[in-house]
């Protein structure tokens, strides 16, 4: 599963009553519950390893998967996206991206086989108040990567808008992705939200809501306010 | 909801208050997430109403039960 991959979660080792294990630390509290989710669906994100591999265990087969960590293009509030680029154990570049379903979307292959049913499951997810991210990915010729990398190396040590640079290039390789599906995660409401509100109206002052999720997930927060 | 106003200059100021432009996450929401479903291959898995799970040491943020895709999960919790 892709998410395994795309993340920039880091590992810390724990123990408790003599049992070891690995607790996961990410900048992103969206990542840690899904990097965590795929822990429990039996794709463990081991650790990044010191040659930069990341590395997936599969506890149910006991087998592992090893990624070389090549990129990663950051999320930001305009790209609504992040992808990581990585290089597989059969030396094939695999491209992952996650984001917003209205970003992936439009940067999908044509004729996806699933995208209407993932899409209906977008919706239904966002409509219950959960938060959707579409995840995609697909693999990389050397030659396009090389020709690729050649750009991206140049942006990154532009002097001038770097930021503006990296997304430039990095948009021409998010392109043409294959669909992998989508993830919902739950973000309870803070106690007493809803009293609080009501107070607030009561006392005859609008309340707006500003977000970047889905429009249904926020009504269905607006609802349950 | 208890508050403690310090200035009285604050209930003229409140008064005049007609809008308020509230973040979402982490504001009305904790902003801690938890993974609960997900849809791969045209396929939507998890429950909506997930039963006792017992997660492996360390797994946290997770809210997920699906026969599905648990077939054999004994094995993995004592691997």
């Amino acid at each position: 599963m892709c998410l395994g991959l795309c993340h920039t979660v880091v590992t810390d080792d724990k123990e408790k009553n003599g049992e070891k294990y690995k607790v996961y630390n990410a900048s992103s509290p969206d990542e840690l519950a899904l990097v965590n989710g795929m822990r429990h669906l039996g794709f463990a994100f081991r650790d990044n390893d010191s040659d930069a591999n990341m590395i997936i265990d599969h506890p149910r087969t006991g087998a592992e998967s090893k990624y070389t960590l090549l990129h990663v293009i950051e999320f930001n509030s305009d790209r609504k996206r992040m992808s990581v680029i990585v290089r597989d154990e059969n030396n094939r570049v695999l491209i992952i991206c996650k984001g917003a379903d209205s970003i992936i979307e439009k940067r999908l292959a044509p004729n996806q086989e699933h995208l209407t049913a993932t899409k209906k499951h977008v919706d239904e997810y966002a409509e219950v108040g959960l938060r959707t991210l579409l995840i995609a990915y697909k693999y990389v010729e050397e030659d396009d990567y090389k020709k690729w990398l050649a750009k991206y190396t140049i942006a990154e040590q532009s002097t001038g808008d770097r930021e503006k640079e990296l997304g430039l290039v990095a948009e021409q390789i998010e392109v043409d992705f294959l669909l992998a599906g989508c993830s919902a995660i739950e973000d309870k409401l803070q106690e007493n939200v809803g009293k609080t509100i009501a107070d607030i109206k009561k006392a005859g002052i609008k309340v707006w809501v500003l977000t970047g999720d889905k429009v249904e997930t926020a009504i269905n927060i607006g609802q349950s306010c | 909801m208890s508050a403690k106003v310090n200035s009285s200059n604050l209930n003229e100021e409140l008064g005049m208050v007609s809008y308020i432009f509230s973040d979402k996450t982490g504001t009305l929401t904790q902003n801690i997430m938890e993974f609960q479903k997900f849809s791969c291959g045209g396929v939507s898995y998890g429950t909506s109403t997930p039963k006792q799970i017992k997660y492996a040491p360390g797994v946290t943020n997770v809210n997920f039960e699906d026969d599905r895709v648990f077939e054999g999960v004994d094995d993995t919790s004592h691997a």
